[in-house]
């Protein structure tokens, strides 16, 4: 049996079909005529069967034969993980722009693994596959946002910088000050020295 | 300013780090065309993790998934080892049986190997 009747007869497509098997032996091309090898041909039945999207085009299957399916959330459990995981991903971002603010490397790397393995362990297949986009999304508005930060951090810190500038200009003033009062003194010290000889 | 990581400027490269591209984009970071990035992606995704949200449930690659700045240095890997070992074929092959060759990868070295072999390239073709 080659690969094009194999597909037929699962209802599925020839390529996917093509990558499983290259997924089994990659040192082989595999070609839509090409024969399926016999001991292959149990592991790639049971491949077909994992995959939901061959049950939906195979309806009457379906419905004569249950087969094992992902198991998918309901949409208000979804909706809840989403909303848990905007939460999550708020406080993450919050603090993200904290530490950006006070420039710690090693704490925004950590917080940004700690994202990355939020998304990864708390979701299914599923969700995750519905949050994609989401965060994408989100993500370019993070982006937006650090970059405001970042603007907003660099005119703070002229704007300190000025004041520094400002607070050494008045040191140098009070600075002369003192000086010219210290002179003025030596000079009252001098007469009356004079006036004492 | 942060002196120690290289000032602001690095700072805020080190975060905005996810970026979109498109396959032009990732091709051009790679030097390759986009043909040869399809062929890159289309191995990578049925035997490295980071790629498998590119497997199309009807074969090949899911072409509105997109690539990010992240992915660019473990495509540079897998241009590496086609390199070294001059068929994409053999390096599927390779990915099979050692994926974490081309999954747990120390950035910073594969883009100074990625640089140096670049430029060797560059020069074997000018004396050529």
């Amino acid at each position: 049996m080659n690969i094009k009747e194999f597909a037929t007869m699962a209802n599925c497509e020839v390529g996917f079909i093509i990558d499983e098997l290259t997924s089994f032996n990659p040192a082989f091309r595999w070609k839509a005529t090409s024969e399926i090898p016999e001991e292959l041909k149990k592991d790639l039945m049971a491949r077909v069967d994992f995959y939901p999207e061959s049950e939906s085009q195979s309806s009457e299957q379906q419905s004569s034969t249950p087969r094992p399916s992902i198991k998918r959330a309901d949409p208000a459990t979804l909706q809840e993980a989403i909303a848990q995981r905007r939460e999550n991903s708020e406080t993450i971002k919050l603090a993200l722009l904290d530490a950006l603010n006070n420039q710690h490397i090693a704490y925004i790397v950590e917080l940004a693994i700690k994202n990355a393995l939020n998304l990864v362990d708390t979701y299914d297949d599923v969700q995750i596959k519905v949050l994609h986009q989401d965060i994408a999304q989100r993500n370019i508005k993070i982006q937006a946002q650090i970059e405001a930060l970042r603007l907003e951090n660099q005119t703070q810190q002229i704007a300190r910088t000025n004041e520094s500038a400002q607070l050494m200009g008045k040191s140098v003033v009070t600075q002369s000050e003192s000086q010219k009062s210290l002179q003025e003194s030596m000079d009252v010290f001098n007469i009356v020295m004079q006036a004492i000889a | 300013m942060n002196k120690r990581f290289g000032g602001d400027h690095y700072v805020a490269n080190i975060i905005s780090a996810e970026i979109l591209l498109s396959r032009k984009e990732a091709a051009n970071a790679i030097g390759v065309n986009e043909k040869t990035l399809h062929s890159y992606l289309d191995i990578a995704r049925l035997f490295l993790d980071r790629f498998k949200r590119f497997k199309s449930p009807n074969g090949g690659v899911c072409g509105s998934e997109k690539l990010t700045n992240w992915d660019i240095p473990y495509l540079k890997k897998i241009w590496l080892m086609v390199q070294k070992h001059g068929n994409i074929q053999k390096v599927a092959v390779l990915m099979k049986s050692n994926p974490e060759l081309f999954d747990s990868i120390d950035i910073g070295s594969v883009e100074e190997e990625f640089e140096l072999n670049k430029k060797l390239k560059i020069e074997r073709r000018k004396a050529s």
